[in-house]
């Protein structure tokens, strides 16, 4: 497997240091993290493989239980002159699914991310660019929505560009028992009553997006707000750790790519 | 989908009883407003009879995808009719008819708007039918027309438009969609060959006709001779017309004049 | 003077007032704006709703046609909801394929469907298998001034809740249709979802009902969809983080919104039934 050079996020790196590795099976498994909580509300974490090509182009795998999603940033770049704005970046989310042409639900998707995206990242200080995050979905096994945000902010992370707040998704369902489930896979989704899907910023712990489907209660929907929130924090703590990780590896290897 | 049934299809063949030429006065009134659309420049929305057509107009803008200076500017329409306008559903795509209207339209508009005022622009127009009982398209000239009107776009006149539907020797004022669909078959045998669906447009103080569509097969005579019955329906709309340009004029004129009192007081406010 | 001020600094324009406690329209934060409902003025179509919700207006109409179920669903018959935004409605829409507003508006109202559960698709089948009902929703901006996904909801219902279906018999065995439009029957509607909008201005102030200008000003919208006092539908496509004190101000809101809508609704369709 070659992988090319590791970048720490937060770094804009010349192109002079790239450089071929080859990374053993053995640091690649470095890179998963699995942390079971109580083992009634398990959130699957998300795995994560940061990848970085060329200078403008940052890219995540997530893989959240089975669910997987690829998520590649571009930017900041020079823009089509219909999308400029003066002040701010112009900021733009593209969602393919695994199979077929893109359709309306998958717009949705689109609009959740962008927003989500553009209020989390500084885009003010790179007027007159364009900012892309493209997500390709690889499986669906539920919970693609939340994937889908935590690779697009992942990859934000690894791209370097000056965000005011990580955000972290994190999705749960209410059957029709009336329990809820936080990161249900799709097996238990399908005996679902109603399905949600909240992203939560860093810094204050509030809604920056929400997405539902099904009816529920406004007791049960502040029910599983609380215990998304909770979740989040475990996410937030992983952004750290595969930070940690990433910046470690780039230590371990850069005597070697300097040659 | 497979299978499809029409569901309020009446039929047609029972109609030859009905002897044609109904004045405007025998049919519903007629109803026509304009500033219905606040986010448009101008808009208008009449009802004639059953059949309710909707158009704005937006303040002109560069024509896309062109280069090189024209000396006149130019007018985009667009016919559509809603998908649940017809008896039949109609898909979100202009069909071959809707794009032919559009051409109708433009072509009735062209003459009557003063072009040189805006160069190297475009002015969009569009219209919408929400229900069509007949006519469909006059009743859009006539609503574009206000339209443009209502958004201050210079014009020499207001345009007005009829229809007539010719089935035989029965001539039939502003059809309805029955008659319609009947005008455009042929008459059963032993009765002259004359059918067809004639829409034309008309600039009533220039005494001019902008625009002349004929669908069918009809002699030169009865062609010639609708023409006058096409022009007298058109009076009368034109009287509709010119009332409720008049009507909006002055209420917007109310509505500026109580914005001066407004602003005039809020700026002592302010200093 | 204040035209110039406010297309020269829209933002700070919208701020004094706010400062005042008022909106330029002369609303307070949590005012809505008048509600207006006309049912059954389509002939042409099967129902037909036109909702103005201030200056905006949607027209729904349903077209009834007649189809095969799908193979892995064969009770059930469909019910296909599209928003329209053609550009006469504003000036931001040009002519072409839907825009990307439109297509996520579809999705919403089609998702707002199937959680609310307003009509059961089994109603709608006639033979299982081999014929049932397709419903085309459509649903046409005339004029966008904000809070559209609000009348999109609202004209959808009331335009369900006037649809009367003709009567269809289907022979099996020789494959034929028979249907007698003078034979009709109402289509059971058995809910009323109802949506409510609310825009975030400069991270802080919660508008409800905006409009067109607000919107585009605001940092963030959100959407709650309420039916029978339960949530059907909690949608905010990102935009500035909301508190839980205002998430909940919010849902309040919505199911005060709701009851009254309600009550507007059925009012309209009692007059239409006299």
């Amino acid at each position: 497997m070659v992988i090319r050079e590791h970048t720490a996020p937060g770094f804009n790196r010349p192109a002079e240091n790239f450089g071929n590795h080859v990374i053993s099976q053995k640091t690649m498994n470095e890179f998963y993290t699995i942390i079971d909580i109580r083992h009634n509300v398990t959130l699957q974490h998300p795995v994560a493989l940061l990848r970085s090509d060329f200078e403008f182009c940052f890219d995540a795998v997530c893989v959240q239980r089975d669910t997987a999603v690829v998520t590649a940033v571009f930017g900041p770049a020079e823009v089509k002159p219909q999308r400029i704005l003066i002040d701010k970046a112009s900021v733009e989310a593209l969602y393919r699914p695994k199979t077929g042409l893109p359709r309306v639900h998958d717009k949705m998707r689109e609009t959740l991310i962008r927003n989500t995206c553009s209020t989390a990242l500084l885009v003010t200080l790179h007027p007159r660019t364009s900012i892309s995050i493209i997500v390709q979905e690889m499986q669906d096994s539920g919970g693609l929505l939340a994937c889908a945000v935590n690779a697009a902010c992942l990859a934000l992370i690894n791209s370097g560009i000056a965000m005011k707040f990580l955000v972290a998704a994190v999705s749960c369902m209410i059957d029709h028992e009336d329990n809820i489930l936080i990161d249900p896979n799709s097996k238990q989704l399908k005996g679902s009553k109603a399905s949600l899907t909240f992203v939560f910023d860093s810094i204050k712990k509030n809604i920056m997006a929400c997405h539902t489907t099904g009816r529920f209660t406004q007791l049960q929907y502040e029910e599983s707000l609380l215990k998304c929130r909770n979740g989040s924090d475990k996410i937030f703590s992983f952004y750290r750790e595969i930070v940690r990780k990433v910046h470690q590896e780039h230590d371990r290897m850069s005597p070697t790519c300097r040659t | 989908m497979d299978r499809t049934a029409t569901l309020t299809k009446k039929e047609t063949s029972g109609h030859e009883s009905q002897l044609g030429l109904d004045t405007k006065a025998d049919r519903l009134t007629d109803h026509v407003k304009t500033g219905v659309v606040s986010q448009a420049k101008g808009s208008a929305y009449i009802e004639q009879s059953n059949t309710k057509v909707v158009c704005s107009v937006f303040d002109p803008r560069e024509i896309p995808r062109k280069s090189g200076y024209s000396v006149n500017g130019e007018l985009y329409c667009e016919f559509k009719f809603a998908p649940f306008s017809c008896i039949q559903w109609r898909s979100h795509q202009p069909d071959a008819f809707e794009k032919e209207c559009s051409l109708i339209l433009r072509r009735s508009l062209e003459p009557a708007v003063c072009r040189h005022e805006f160069p190297n622009f475009q002015v969009d127009v569009y219209a919408l039918v929400l229900e069509n009982d007949g006519s469909a398209l006059a009743a859009a000239i006539t609503c574009a027309a206000l339209a443009l009107a209502d958004a201050s776009v210079p014009m020499y006149d207001l345009v007005v438009a009829a229809t007539l539907g010719v089935h035989g020797d029965k001539k039939f004022m502003d059809p309805t969609v029955e008659e319609e669909s009947l005008c455009n078959i042929l008459p059963p045998d032993g009765r002259s060959r004359n059918h067809g669906i004639i829409t034309a447009a008309f600039s009533p103080a220039h005494q001019q006709m902008s625009e002349f569509a004929q669908s069918g097969a009809m002699d030169i005579d009865c062609a010639t001779s609708s023409i006058q019955l096409l022009r007298e329906a058109c009076e009368s709309i034109y009287l509709l017309s010119q009332q409720c340009l008049l009507k909006g004029v002055t209420k917007m004129l109310k509505k500026k004049q109580k914005e001066i009192k407004l602003d005039l007081s809020s700026d002592r406010i302010a200093c | 003077m204040a035209t110039c001020y406010k297309s020269i600094h829209p933002v700070k324009y919208y701020r004094d007032f706010l400062a005042k406690g008022v909106r330029p329209d002369g609303r307070d934060m949590q005012k809505f704006r008048p509600v207006s409902i006309n049912v059954d003025s389509i002939k042409t179509a099967e129902g037909s709703a036109i909702v103005k919700i201030g200056n905006t207006v949607v027209v729904c109409g349903i077209k009834a046609e007649l189809a095969a179920p799908k193979a892995e669903e064969p009770n059930f018959g469909y019910l296909v909801p599209n928003v329209e935004l053609p550009p006469l409605c504003s000036p931001r829409f040009c002519p072409g394929p839907p825009s990307d507003l439109a297509q996520v508006s579809s999705n919403f109202i089609a998702e707002t469907l199937t959680s609310s559960g307003c009509v059961d698709l089994k109603d709608l089948c006639i033979a299982p298998e081999h014929l049932a009902w397709v419903l085309h929703c459509d649903l046409i901006c005339l004029d966008h001034d904000g809070s559209l996904w609000d009348a999109c909801v609202i004209a959808l219902v009331a335009a369900l809740r006037t649809v009367k279906l003709p009567h269809v018999s289907y022979d099996v065995e020789a494959e034929t249709t028979v249907v007698s439009p003078e034979k009709r029957n109402k289509l059971q509607v058995h809910n009323t979802p109802v949506a409510t909008t609310f825009a975030i201005f400069d991270d802080e102030i919660l508008l409800t009902d905006p409009t067109n200008e607000e919107e585009s000003l605001s940092s963030g919208v959100m959407t709650i969809v309420v039916q029978g006092g339960q949530l059907c539908s909690v949608h905010k496509p990102g935009g500035s983080p909301l508190t839980e004190s205002q998430l909940q101000e919010c849902i309040n809101g919505a199911m005060k919104r709701a009851e009254y809508i309600n009550k507007l609704v059925n009012m309209t369709l009692e007059s239409l039934g006299t």
